[in-house]
């Protein structure tokens, strides 16, 4: 009889919306109904697709509420992210502060070993054409600007916070077949149901999508919520590699980015001898560079940050089809540095590349039209796609995983039912806005340093050197990017 | 009769060294020493202490004084000389970022061959075959009873490689004339403004394109426009950087292979 009253209510809720539950004493815990519609169904609170950083981080924070949270991963969440302390993966992401403070509330900032995550103080950008430059320090109290951890990492700590939970299952290496909403008769409470390839099913009351996935699961998850995607492709594409550099005796703890015309090119420290690279190049320059001998490739790195354009621009032209040097590169690099401007910004020297560390990934901006809808809320990648030139991709995703978790523990605490659009519509609202904002200032920085445009280029270079003297907006754009609390 | 035709030839001479940028041309002995370029700086490259990069004020002061002097006296080739060093450095770095994009023009840059009687053997020159481009050149330079020594030196641009860029630009005018085959009448020195003008963008080369053509007769101001300009501008659009050859190693090439090498088109028969 309970049984039955249970699910009267629940389906109530759920046609009728806006009525509250009765029972606003205990929480809405389910119990498995022996009358659900499919036998072998795993009924939950929250189940999040995709098992990435961001929605390991919804699961995290949720995993401390008494929901059931189910976890879907294509891949394998349980690979253990090898520590040898020369090696370091391609895959980095700069965490800032309020990451950070997210991340130690759910435990997980603790479980990254502290070898594994680098602190910067510095962050110098400049033009290559033109002579701005503007340097950021960490302010006097604080260890840095913000951290760079690789993804793995960040991804493996994720995980052990979720290990001791009970209330969390997690299907790993489980590909998603098909999402449908339930029916709501016999037993059903029109829930969607999320089918994987081996056949078992998954209801629960919102589901989150947290992933793009790369085998068409995106398009399954859009046509599901019916939430388009706005956005471009940029005609870049993101090479990244781990490099070998000459140690200087200041150490390294500098974040370096200088912005070409073809894309900005960023070295984010790891250590005293590696860094990692980031460099937006025109795609059809991505094979090329991925095949260069090791030697050249440093060397052509070398140019791409203390070089002049030009010189950049024929090394580029020297690459034949299959990756070898028609030009004598490092000849090209010695004189390229020595006829570099005095002044300019001297980020260390590269003298290697890790083996097969260099991969490739298509750049674009993607904005969702909406981040909710009924029972379906996107978060992280899902939601949005930025240029990774300011390092916020991660950052804003994990930002939405921390807003989507206090929404719904604020819902519960009050009863609502947590699929319902009144109660995500406050999620929207918190991070609609200012993940815009943020979308929008990358872009318009990409595209103001991507001309040669000679009246731009003074613009902008007297914009840069008229900012770094000016400490109070300083401030202001590293609370924009690093501090920006939900 | 005879006197104002001499007049007429000196005055035409001299124009047309002040139009090609230049110093008045020395009329000195040859001295041999080796034809290929040498290394390093040797005294005629401009040194650097005697060079100097002036301010906005002191480069518009400069540009607007030798305007005007070069229109009020045409025979001071400095006047011209600093007036392309005033306003040129955009240009120049222009010019240099081109030649920084090929490989002959980075040899160049880096081993910054001058062009003077210490620097090319000039008998060694005339004792090519007939045809090729360094026997043609020297027959030029004797024809007109000039020498390829320096021009003025460059003063307003410190910037080292700039200097150079500047300094090759003027020195290498004598070999366009070989190349094109134009003859240095005032309407053909105009003409290679022209071509001067759509390969380096350079605001003295403007100057000289729209200002010199001032000083012609219609009749001459006529055959300048249909003729040798359109021919110019074709040229010009169509060789290779002018910057980007390393003439020196070119002596020994037969002149219609080098042209075509380059692209140049050549000159209309009825010029």
């Amino acid at each position: 009889m309970n049984g039955i009253k249970l699910e009267t209510s629940l389906r109530a809720r759920s046609v009728l919306g806006y009525r509250r539950a009765i029972r606003t004493a205990t929480p809405p815990i389910l119990r498995k109904a022996s009358s659900t519609t499919e036998n072998a169904s795993h009924v939950c609170d929250v189940c999040i697709v995709g098992g990435g950083i961001v929605g390991t981080a919804l699961a995290s924070a949720l995993s401390t509420s008494s929901l059931k949270v189910a976890l879907i991963e294509a891949g394998n969440l349980f690979q253990i992210p090898e520590n040898n302390g020369n090696t370091y993966s391609n895959r980095v992401s700069s965490l800032t502060g309020s990451t950070i403070r997210f991340l130690k509330q759910i435990d997980a900032w603790n479980a990254i070993e502290a070898n594994r995550s680098t602190p910067y103080r510095t962050m110098q950008v400049w033009d290559a054409i033109g002579k701005g430059k503007i340097q950021f320090n960490a302010p006097p109290g604080e260890e840095a600007i913000a951290h760079i951890v690789e993804n793995n990492h960040l991804q493996a700590a994720l995980v052990s916070t979720l290990t001791a939970s009970q209330q969390t299952k997690i299907f790993n290496q489980s590909k998603v077949n098909s999402i449908v909403s339930g029916p709501l008769k016999h037993g059903g409470y029109g829930w969607p149901v999320v089918r994987l390839e081996d056949g078992r099913t998954i209801q629960s009351r919102l589901l989150s999508f947290a992933k793009v996935g790369a085998d068409g699961a995106n398009s399954r998850v859009r046509t599901f919520a019916e939430i388009d995607s706005n956005g471009w492709d940029y005609a870049q594409m993101g090479l990244v590699a781990t490099l070998r550099l000459v140690p200087t005796d200041k150490g390294n703890d500098t974040a370096w980015q200088r912005f070409l015309p073809s894309g900005p090119i960023a070295l984010l420290p790891l250590d005293n001898e590696h860094s990692s690279l980031v460099w937006s190049i025109p795609p059809k320059l991505a094979p090329l560079l991925r095949s260069l001998p090791e030697r050249e490739f440093a060397e052509i790195v070398n140019v791409a940050f203390t070089g002049s354009w030009p010189d950049l621009q024929f090394l580029t032209s020297q690459i034949g089809d299959d990756g070898s040097a028609s030009a004598n590169f490092v000849e090209e690099a010695r004189w390229s540095r020595k006829r570099a401007a005095i002044g300019e910004p001297k980020p260390p020297t590269i003298v290697g590349v890790q083996h097969k560390s260099r991969a490739s990934f298509p750049l674009r901006l993607r904005n969702s039209e909406s981040y909710a809808k009924s029972r379906v809320a996107l978060i992280g990648d899902a939601a949005h796609s930025v240029h990774p030139l300011a390092g916020q991709g991660l950052n804003l995703g994990i930002a939405d995983a921390e807003s989507l978790a206090e929404v719904i523990k604020e819902g519960i605490e009050v009863g609502q039912d947590l699929g319902h659009i009144h109660l995500l519509e406050n999620y929207t609202r918190a991070r609609f806005t200012s993940n815009l904002a943020m979308m929008k200032s990358i872009d318009s920085i990409g595209k103001l340093f991507g001309t040669e445009n000679g009246p731009v280029v003074t613009l902008r270079s007297f914009g840069l050197d008229v900012t770094n003297s000016m400490g109070p907006i300083k401030d202001r754009i590293m609370n924009f990017a690093g501090r920006s609390i939900i | 009769m005879t006197r104002s035709i001499l007049a007429d030839k000196v005055f035409l001479r001299t124009c047309s060294r002040i139009l090609s940028n230049g110093a008045p041309r020395v009329q000195g002995a040859v001295r041999s020493h080796s034809t290929y370029p040498q290394q390093h700086a040797n005294d005629a490259e401009p040194k650097s202490h005697t060079r100097r990069s002036p301010g906005i004020l002191e480069r518009s002061w400069i540009a607007v004084s030798s305007a005007v002097g070069a229109m009020r006296d045409p025979t001071k080739q400095e006047t011209v000389a600093y007036l392309g060093e005033a306003t040129g450095p955009y240009f120049l770095e222009k010019m240099r970022d081109r030649m920084l994009l090929d490989p002959i023009g980075r040899r160049i840059l880096r081993e910054r061959p001058l062009i003077n009687t210490q620097t090319l053997d000039l008998d060694k020159l005339r004792a090519l075959d007939d045809g090729t481009f360094g026997r043609e050149y020297v027959r030029f330079l004797d024809l007109e009873g000039v020498s390829p020594d320096t021009r003025v030196p460059v003063k307003y641009i410190g910037d080292d490689e700039l200097a150079y860029v500047m300094q090759r630009y003027r020195e290498v005018h004598d070999f366009w004339h070989t190349l094109t085959g134009l003859p240095t009448t005032i309407e053909a020195e105009l003409g290679l403004k022209w071509l001067e003008l759509v390969q380096s963008g350079l605001p003295v080369a403007a100057l000289s394109a729209f200002v010199g053509p001032l000083q012609l007769t219609s009749e001459q101001r006529q055959r300048l426009f249909s003729d040798y300009v359109p021919w110019a501008v074709q040229c010009g659009s169509s060789c290779r950087f002018l910057l980007n050859i390393y003439y020196e190693e070119q002596f020994h090439k037969p002149l219609p292979e080098l042209r075509k090498e380059l692209g140049f088109i050549p000159l209309p028969e009825n010029l």
